[in-house]
């Protein structure tokens, strides 16, 4: 009976752990933004391919500025659902890329001031960040399929 | 001379890259300091690991800045130690410009980090790793030099597909730099019975195709390396160490030998006997000195030596796996220069084998554990050992320096009957030749073969503590079993089957 009680505890506390991680995770939000002057359409594909340095230009042939939000939370919850990667494996993919001469470690920042500012100013460049910015910018935020 | 011109091009590098950064072109420089410790219970690993070794570190600093859209250039200098390879010595490690045209297709030329296998690359950057020692099995420190880097060009580029993944590849074709004095040498030397003396530094065609699928975390890859080789040895005649100048020890040893048989058997007078001794030595005798003195200069070619691995890596959440399959083939022959003589055959063909599996999980943003099972064969259609195991009964390897002094003194003694009895008119017996006697010039060291010299399997244990984002340290654990790879130079006369090793290492990036 206790052996049965105790296996009862430990389901709940799993489920609930569970429920609360799913609802901690439906909270977050990343809304992805780009300059301007990016045109065509986006997918997730090409976010996953952008942030690996695969896909280098956009379809006019300009070459892709991407920045990163590196605060953990948004930026934990943008590769989990991106690219597939965790912080660790994702900074370690940029470092091997650097340390072999094959790439150049991705511009970041932790403030959402500085990423909107950025890709204000930069063209052809693309950003994420946790909220909407509903500011007057040379902004556009991608509406993704 | 040498450490002058490194010094100049270092300079011109150096003014290079400020000229850039005095120009506001974005300059970036990274770098990593890495030093381990290795500790075995018995036998030693490239270093004094018996005791306890440093001998065991990297250091490196890169530098890199994007001069356009699709153009970057940059180069890392590295110095790294392990024994006595390396013995920090600075070198480049990697130095290219690299031209992007598209996503699909890139230039590259320069001295460029070889891709091979999944680790390949980043074998000598310990924070990239969680592993201290990567699996011997497929990235051996002995063959590391020729798999590190070549000077030459590549083409590499991304092939994006909707629902097929992507893939990704590489081709270089360059030049392969293999000192005489590092780990590819020692390995060709770990028998005892080859040295290494030059060799030609051989082109290499590599190609790597890496398949990211479209499930997430998984992605296989595929390496070749083609190469051929050619190299000038010095080779003992059988397994053992040490030379042996028998030629030298006939002038130093003889005619005072022969001297004393002729006043016992009373042949002429001091000063005949004195000249008579030095000259028969000198003209009869060489013969002996030409066919006996070993090691010889042999050439040794591979022609060619091709490397394939097959891996695949799936990663989910905090854990990876890993598992990676390689095949050499080795294609060689071995010729003694004097004479063109084939001591190993032209088409003589070895097929090596090693693969590993995998498995690491970090369990919080500062621990990381891992766990790997490799193993290696020599001959993988030996796995058994049996070549290593019947060496001890070769004839060339139970034929013993004192067998060889029996023949030559053998032959001495018949040349001097012949000798005496045309000069002297004196017969001599074979109890008047009893006293002549050849010492060896110098002591050999006959090491003990075993199976197990056909292998080495290796279960691994590691923790990986991120301390912080530029700050890491590793334990780590080895169950060996075999004695591939360890150099009998290091071990003397035997080497044992299992041992364990520690290895730990302390590592910071910037």
């Amino acid at each position: 009976m206790k052996k049965k009680y105790s296996i009862c505890i430990i389901m709940i506390i799993i489920i609930s752990y569970l429920i609360l991680n799913a609802y901690c995770n439906e909270n977050k939000k990343i809304i992805i933004i780009t300059n301007k002057s990016v045109n065509g359409k986006i997918d997730q594909l090409d976010i996953k391919n952008i942030y690996l340095g695969k896909k280098t230009k956009w379809d006019d042939e300009t070459k892709i500025v991407f920045y990163i939000y590196d605060d953990e939370k948004s930026l934990e919850f943008f590769l989990k659902k991106f690219i597939g990667k965790n912080v660790h494996q994702y900074k370690k993919y940029w470092k091997k890329k650097v340390f072999t001469g094959k790439g150049r470690m991705p511009k970041s920042s932790n403030s959402i001031d500085d990423i909107v500012n950025l890709v204000d100013k930069t063209e052809a460049s693309i950003a994420f960040i946790p909220y909407d910015p509903l500011l007057d910018k040379n902004i556009q935020v991608i509406d993704l399929k | 001379m040498k450490i002058i011109k490194i010094i100049l091009i270092m300079l011109l590098i150096f003014e290079f890259f400020c000229h850039l950064i005095s120009a506001n072109q974005d300059v970036e420089i990274h770098g990593f300091l890495s030093q381990g410790f290795l500790k075995t219970d018995q036998d030693n690993y490239f270093a004094d690991t018996e005791s306890g070794s440093f001998e065991f570190n990297e250091f490196g600093i890169n530098l890199s800045t994007q001069l356009n859209d699709q153009f970057i250039t940059g180069l890392q200098l590295v110095s790294r130690s392990f024994g006595d390879i390396g013995e920090n010595k600075i070198s480049l490690d990697w130095a290219f410009a690299d031209y992007r045209w598209k996503d699909w297709l890139g230039l590259r030329f320069g001295k460029i980090k070889t891709p091979f296998g999944l680790y390949n690359e980043t074998r000598d950057i310990d924070m990239l790793n969680t592993n201290v020692l990567l699996p011997q099995s497929i990235y051996a420190e002995s063959w590391r030099e020729s798999l590190v880097s070549s000077t030459g060009l590549g083409l590499y580029g991304d092939l994006l597909f909707k629902f097929f993944g992507d893939i990704h590849y590489q081709a270089l074709f360059g030049q392969v730099y293999i000192p005489t004095d590092g780990g590819v040498s020692k390995y060709i030397d770990r028998d005892g019975m080859m040295k290494i003396v030059d060799l030609e530094q051989p082109k290499s065609y590599n190609l790597n195709l890496i398949w990211s699928t479209p499930i997430n975390g998984l992605k296989f890859c595929s390496s070749l390396i083609y190469s051929k080789h050619k190299m000038q040895i010095n080779i003992n005649n059988h397994y053992m160490y040490g030379d042996l100048h028998l030629g030298t020890d006939i002038y130093n040893q003889i005619p005072s030998q022969i001297e004393s048989i002729l006043e016992n058997k009373g042949a002429g007078d001091d000063l005949t006997r004195s000249i008579f001794s030095q000259s028969i030595t000198l003209d009869h005798f060489n013969g002996i000195e030409i066919s006996d003195i070993w090691p010889k200069q042999a050439t040794l070619i591979y022609d060619p030596l091709t490397f394939v691995v097959l891996s695949a890596e799936y990663s989910w959440n905090n854990l990876t796996l890993a598992a990676e399959h390689m095949d050499i083939r080795a294609k060689y022959e071995m010729s003694l220069n004097e004479n063109n003589m084939f001591l190993i055959n032209p088409s003589t063909v070895s097929n090596l084998e090693g693969y590993y599996i995998s498995l690491d999980y970090r369990f919080t943003n500062w621990l990381k554990l891992g766990l790997y099972y490799s193993e290696y064969y020599n001959d993988k259609n030996d796995k058994k050992g049996n070549y290593h195991r019947d060496l001890n009964k070769d004839a060339a390897y139970i034929y013993s320096e004192d067998q060889r002094y029996k023949y030559a003194l053998s032959a001495i003694g018949e040349g001097l009957k012949y000798a005496v009895k045309d000069s002297f008119g004196i017969d001599l017996s074979d109890d008047d030749l009893k006293s002549l006697n050849l010492e060896p010039k110098v002591s050999l060291i006959k090491p003990k073969y075993y199976s197990h010299n056909s292998w080495l399997k290796d279960f691994v244990i590691s923790a990986c503590f991120d301390i912080n984002e530029n700050w890491t340290f590793k334990l780590e654990g080895h169950f060996m079993n075999g004695s591939h790879f360890f150099n009998y130079a290091d071990d003397s006369e035997s080497i044992n089957q299992k041992r364990f090793m520690f290895a730990s290492k302390l590592t910071a990036n910037f």
